[in-house]
């Protein structure tokens, strides 16, 4: 096993590099460069165009721009954004942490909402509260985020003018006290993280409520009912515990896709994060940023991919590999 | 609610022999009451899609600029003195600026009352089953210059009920045609790769991998921007198509290929290659069909995320392009914050995005449980 | 089937009570309007009367484009000049009220009777924040770094020959400067406006060759020196703010002889949007908004409650117009750029004279800017009256579809099939592709406007916005496109305009790099731009560019169509406020926050407790 997963390391390594050269050379593939965006300003003229081509390695062939990117990076230097003129460490730095804030909260909420109803599910199992629950977590799952972004975005911060409409930070977040900043960050976070636990919701809670089900059937639980415990002992001390194990490796999943933006959402609410960076430089050909962007994204996936692999090895015999 | 298929009475067990294994999914599917629910609204969504034209009171592409985001809802039983009407009927109406606020106020003028009339023939023509036929027909319309705006107007005074039949063209196609692509390429490759192995095997599975390194959304923007810029609207669907199904196919072949290594293993196929049936058989004739079930089911599944991908390349307008409307486009505007608050008729698309999509998800996991193996023998060897 | 349609039924109805909460109504008026009276204008220089503010406290304004670089030599874009010009004055400052120019670190400037030779005498009170006095030194160092050509610098085409002749700057002595022009430049002393960089501080990056990458979002306070009020204390791009702190020693005082400015601190917020920026503005999170006609209905009724005032500035300089590709040359693979039959009609004058007169301006006025716009039918608007320059008698083409089609009758298209749509004499269909950017919504939908405005007349168009860049690089390198929309900010001073207008420039976009003008017309818009800037006499000017509006006029080379009002909701806190047409906040220094109370900081005279 530990043979086969250096193996497989080696082998990310190999895809990262010919993934890279393959981002590359789509993003080659549109027409336009970063440079096309200072065109429109009149004050610029040929000769400041030209200047500003160089300094940015524009005016090479994209394969010699492709060798500089890579050189720079075996150096672990990710170079400097076109568009920010700083590190572009420093810009996917900041971009990260705002990310990684709204899926930390969204996971968390999803979670501590979804459990809890799946377990009222399975344990009132076909009660009407039950039927009302999996009918809602459908009509969730089947909620496109974007609407449901927009809906409230329109309600609470086009109508009734209480809610912000995008972005993470008040004007004026500086001036607050720590206890401030916490409450300015949570009154943002509120529709994106509403929006993604209501995507997530639904899935979760259907799952957690099938293993419920299917630890509820199985002979040890019945035993214990047939001694006579009382039932929310059986419920919550016996039959919860190992209904929640396959759960663990859901959640480990799911902090698999914590660095992956959701961008449309980001895009929608302007949310500061990876998604909408991405977006942006992508838009702007902000290439040294969209390349990082594009390693970052597919490095957490090869991770995420070995991961799976090496679980469903261990979990299944019949699998062999050589 | 969805009708869980789990507690399926184990005593249908001996009726199982005498069906094929299509009538037992077909009678699981009856059993269960959503799918069956989301099938019929299917049926009438790609029904009314089929002859929008006809169900649609305008062309998509007519206009009337004097009803610049007209308020929805003006069809009226009562007139002006309360009188009720039996055939309702519209005020013709126009718009001043109040003089301080620039507010648009919306005058009726109820001397001039169109009734609304079924079967109407109008002036323009417009055009059903994808716009192969063209006909003066409607099911229902009202005489010019009456106007008539169930779901409101956009801000060329385009009737917003009438987009939204037109725009299920695209957008109820896009998630079949897509799927069909997608499919098509997952089952060949994945298949291919999971039967043959080895090297192979490595090399397919491995340039799936890359495919899918690549983040998705990103891929789509900047592919949709190599598209030529010459472009018909029928040519870019294609485009738009083409782009999503390149990055759905790969991660389809790598689980199709999963389940192939598996059957591979399977008693009927070790038989198979024993009794020296060539390889190419075995795949076609006993690998695909086994697969086959999980094919349609994810099918079903994977349309909406078709309908989606569409709709979230349109919203930032990397999609279909006006005039020619998509539910995606239609909820373009609605991005603007004030724009929507001040005319949140724009989010009607959403609605329709969001009926569809459930729809799906319901047939879906109908279908899924009507292929249970547990329910059903279709993939037996696998499920003892 | 019955449960199917009851579903859908259900589904519509529970959508329309959603979306029959916001129905506006008929008939019904607004029963919020709160609101009173006429729009506030720009008021009239006469009634700009500063009063002694009090010191301290914050500014906020949202802005939509996040800053490159606060470097003033490098960068022009104005998400960079927004910062910069609060920073770095220039020698002189245009006046908000005439666009004349105005002292600002010089008293004054005088030309010999050439008018090749300038002589600019400077301020000898002033001092860089850091304290380092400022000198003819800096003056001579920014042109220096200007024509530096290791420097990428946009300002240097404007002041250089055509066969690269410069400027001669010499020190005279400490606090005067001589320029030595190599020809006659109507406007020098507005160019004197170019904002003086410190040579104490950006000497040795000049030197170490860094200079040019210097500067960037990373920048902090302690990398300037300035004249101006304000300094940019650090960008944070994870918040996306700019903060900009007040400079002690800055030289203006006000009538107590208190040393400005009185705010403290300016922070710009960095939003997606406009309807963002309204929002924050509603919220009362920032102190002043430029408003969107569409967004007007929204503010005008909260005015009160608000606490601000809304002022109404006039058209805007800026127009969306429609233009077609006249480019007459050949790819390098000896295709030309543009099919030769379309080539045909987009060159000949009567074409785009129908397509103008096709154009529906009034409703894109009413219905895109809310009925606060103006019709626009050349590059300086008619209407507005502040633009001296401004020709009151161009060609106007109001909507006039029998016009139009007459015209395209007379040059052969006309419908010769009857199928509604136009041919040529060859029996080409008009159609063509007609491109944007996306990412603009009032000019995505002017383009659409326009779109069905033409298929009106017959013409078959292809509609296809595309990202910003993958338009330009069509416009600028490889010309692949037919009829684009696009918009440009115009300015008071016709030749700022000479980068467009010239044939041989890049921003003559529907030709641009032109070796010799393709037409008369074209010859003579080049000659009356050199005419012009070396014309001194004001009024002769003026007769030399009604000429230039009136061959556009009638050219059309770019079609009009409406300039948006220039709407700004000012927060009533703010004290010192004078609209004027060239500058909302022009007087930043003597801007105040009514009952911030501070006192004047430590730097300002000693004795002189703030006004309160």
């Amino acid at each position: 096993m530990g043979a086969y997963i250096v193996r497989r390391i080696l082998i990310a390594l190999v895809m990262l590099l010919v993934a890279s050269a393959l981002g590359f050379g789509i993003m080659k593939l549109s027409p336009g460069d970063y440079i096309d965006m200072l065109k429109m300003d009149q004050r610029e003229t040929p000769e400041s165009l030209a200047a500003e081509t160089e300094r940015l390695g524009l005016d090479k062939p994209a394969i010699v721009q492709y060798g500089t990117w890579l050189w720079r990076l075996v150096t672990l230097d990710l170079g400097e954004s076109f568009r920010y003129r700083k590190p572009v460490a420093d810009v996917l730095g900041e971009r990260l942490i705002n990310t990684l804030i709204l899926n930390v909260v969204s996971i968390a909420v999803t979670w501590a909402v979804a459990v809890p109803l799946g377990i009222y599910a399975s344990v009132h199992q076909y009660k009407w509260s039950d039927k009302l629950l999996s009918g809602l977590s459908f009509v969730g799952m089947s909620l496109p985020g974007f609407f449901v972004a927009l809906v409230l975005m329109w309600i609470f911060a086009g109508k009734l003018d209480v809610l912000p409409a995008g972005g993470l930070y008040g004007v004026n977040y500086d001036q607050l006290d720590f206890w401030g900043k916490v409450g300015d960050v949570g009154r943002h976070l509120i529709i994106p993280v509403v929006v993604l636990a209501i995507g997530g919701l639904a899935g979760l809670q259907r799952i957690t409520r099938g293993n419920m089900l299917e630890v509820l059937r199985q002979q040890y639980v019945t035993t214990a009912r047939a001694k006579g415990l009382p039932e929310n002992r059986v419920i919550y001390r016996h039959a919860l515990r190992n209904a929640i194990n396959p759960l663990i490796t859901i959640f480990g999943y799911s902090f698999a896709a914590l660095f992956s933006g959701a961008a449309l959402l980001e895009i929608i609410l302007s949310y500061p994060g990876l998604g909408q960076m991405m977006y942006e430089a992508i838009l702007a050909k902000d290439e040294p940023l969209v390349m990082a962007g594009f390693m970052m994204g597919a490095a957490m996936l090869l991770a995420g991919n070995l991961l799976a692999d090496v679980l469903l090895a261990v979990a299944d015999p019949r699998i062999s590999y050589h | 609610m969805p009708e869980s298929t789990e507690n399926a009475p184990q005593t249908a067990a001996s009726a199982q022999k005498a069906m094929s294994p299509w009538a037992m999914v077909w009678r699981n599917l009856r059993r269960h009451r959503m799918a069956m629910l989301a099938a019929k609204v299917l049926l009438v969504m790609y029904g009314v899609m089929l002859f929008d034209g006809f169900f649609a009171p305008y062309y998509y592409g007519d206009e009337s600029r004097l009803h610049s985001y007209h308020p929805p809802f003006n069809l009226r039983f009562f007139d002006s003195e309360g009188r009720f009407h039996l055939r309702p009927f519209v005020y013709h109406s126009g718009y001043e600026f109040d003089p301080v606020t620039m507010e648009r106020i919306w005058v009726e003028e109820d001397d001039k009352a169109y009734p609304v009339q079924l079967l109407y023939r109008s002036e323009k023509p417009t055009t059903i089953l994808f716009g192969l036929v063209e006909t003066h027909w409607h099911l229902f319309g009202v005489e010019s210059p009456g106007r008539l705006y169930l779901l409101g107007a956009d801000f060329m005074g385009r009737d917003i009920f009438s987009r939204l039949l037109f725009a299920a063209r695209i957008s109820l196609t896009i998630g079949l045609v897509g799927t069909a692509i997608a499919l098509t390429l997952g089952l060949l490759i994945g298949g291919t790769s999971g039967y043959l192995g080895g090297t192979w095997d490595n090399l397919i599975q491995r340039f799936c991998e890359l495919l899918m390194l690549i983040p998705g959304l990103y891929t789509l923007m900047i592919l949709y921007n190599a598209l030529p810029a010459n472009w018909s609207s029928v040519e870019l669907y294609f485009g738009v198509v083409a782009i999503l199904s390149f990055i759905g196919w790969a991660g389809l072949a790598r689980i199709i290929r999963g389940m192939v290594l598996s059957i591979k293993t399977s008693d009927f196929v070790m038989a198979a290659r024993a009794a020296g049936v060539p390889t190419r058989q075995i795949i076609v004739r006993h690998v695909l069909p086994s697969t086959l079930s999980y094919a349609i089911v994810s099918a079903s599944l994977s349309i909406p995320a078709y309908i989606l991908g569409e709709s979230g390349l349109s919203m930032i307008g990397m999609g279909i392009q006006e005039p020619v409307p998509s539910w995606g486009n239609m909820l373009q505007r609605g991005m603007n914050v004030t724009e929507l608050s001040r005319h949140p008729w724009l989010l009607w698309s959403g609605v329709a995005i969001f009926i569809t999509v459930m729809a799906f998800n319901f047939l879906g996991d109908g279908l899924r449980d009507a292929f249970d193996p547990r329910t059903i023998g279709l993939k037996g060897k696998k499920a003892e | 089937m019955k449960k199917t349609l009851t579903l859908l039924v259900l589904a519509a109805m529970g959508a329309s009570a959603l979306l029959a909460g916001c129905d506006r109504g008929t008939t019904r008026r607004s029963d919020r309007s709160e609101a009173t009276g006429e729009m506030q204008t720009a008021g009239i220089a006469e009634e700009y009367a500063p009063v002694a503010g009090t010191f301290g406290g914050r500014m906020v304004q949202a802005t939509i484009s996040e800053p490159k670089s606060f470097n003033p030599i490098t960068s022009s874009e104005t998400s960079t000049s927004d910062y910069t010009n609060l920073m770095f004055l220039g020698l002189t400052k245009v006046d908000p009220w005439t666009y004349e120019p105005q002292a600002e670190l010089a008293t004054r400037w005088e030309p010999d009777e050439s008018g090749l030779v300038w002589t600019v005498h400077l301020r000898d009170d002033v001092t860089w924040s850091d304290g380092a006095p400022f000198s003819a030194d800096d003056v001579l160092f920014t042109y220096d770094t200007i024509y530096n050509p290791d420097i990428p610098c946009s300002t240097r085409d404007i002041i250089s020959g055509p066969n690269g002749e410069r400027w001669a700057v010499e020190k005279v002595d400490a606090h005067t400067v001589r320029f030595t022009l190599y020809e006659r430049n109507a406007i020098f002393p507005l160019l004197l406006a170019t904002g003086i960089v410190p040579k104490h501080r950006f000497e040795p990056m000049v030197q170490a060759g860094t200079f040019a990458s210097a500067l960037g979002s990373n920048a902090t306070a302690r990398d300037f020196a300035v004249t101006g009020p304000f300094i940019v204390d650090r960008y944070d791009t994870g918040t996306g703010r700019v903060f900009m702190k007040r400079n002690p020693r800055y030289y203006r005082t006000d009538a107590a002889g208190q040393r400005l400015p009185y705010l403290d601190e300016i922070l710009f917020v960095i939003v997606k949007d406009s309807s963002a920026a309204m929002l924050k503005f509603r919220q009362g999170e920032t102190d002043i908004h430029g408003i969107q006609g569409s967004d007007y209905p929204d503010m005008k009724p909260l005015e009160r409650s608000g606490n601000f005032t809304i002022y109404g500035l006039g058209p805007a300089g800026g127009s969306e117009f429609l233009f077609f590709n006249q480019n007459t040359g050949r790819g390098e693979d000896g295709k030309p750029y543009v099919v030769p039959h379309k080539l045909a009609w987009f060159r000949d004058t009567r074409f785009r004279q129908a397509v103008s007169y096709a154009i529906d301006r009034q409703f894109i006025v009413a219905s895109i800017m809310n009925n606060l716009g103006y019709p626009q039918y050349g590059p300086m608007n008619h209407a507005n009256e502040h633009l001296y320059f401004a020709n009151p008698n161009m060609p106007r083409y109001e909507f006039d579809l029998d016009k139009a089609r007459a015209l395209l009758a007379e040059m052969g298209l006309k419908d010769r099939n009857g199928d509604g749509k136009l041919e040529d004499a060859a029996g080409n269909r008009v159609s063509f592709t007609l491109t944007t950017n996306t990412g603009n919504d009032v000019r995505m939908r002017v383009a659409e406007t326009i779109r069905s405005d033409l298929e009106r007349l017959g013409m078959e168009i292809n509609f296809r916005p595309m990202q910003f860049n993958t338009l330009i690089s069509k416009l600028d390198a490889t010309y692949d496109w037919e009829a684009c929309v696009m918009g440009l900010t115009g300015g008071p001073e016709p030749h700022w305009g000479a980068n467009i207008w010239r044939s041989d420039t890049r921003m003559h976009m529907w030709f641009p790099y032109q070796k010799e003008p393709s037409t008369e017309w074209e010859a003579e818009i080049n000659r009356l731009f050199a005419e012009g800037v070396a014309e001194l006499d004001r009024q002769k000017r003026r007769e030399i560019y009604f000429r230039w509006q009136q061959i556009v006029g009638e050219q059309q080379p770019f079609i009009y169509t409406a300039a948006p009002e220039r709407l700004t909701a000012i927060r009533n806190t703010l004290g010192n406020v004078f609209p004027a047409p060239f500058g909302t906040l022009h007087n930043i220094d003597e801007v105040f926050l009514k009952g911030a109370s501070g006192p004047a900081p430590a730097s300002a005279p000693a004795g002189n407790a703030a006004g309160r």
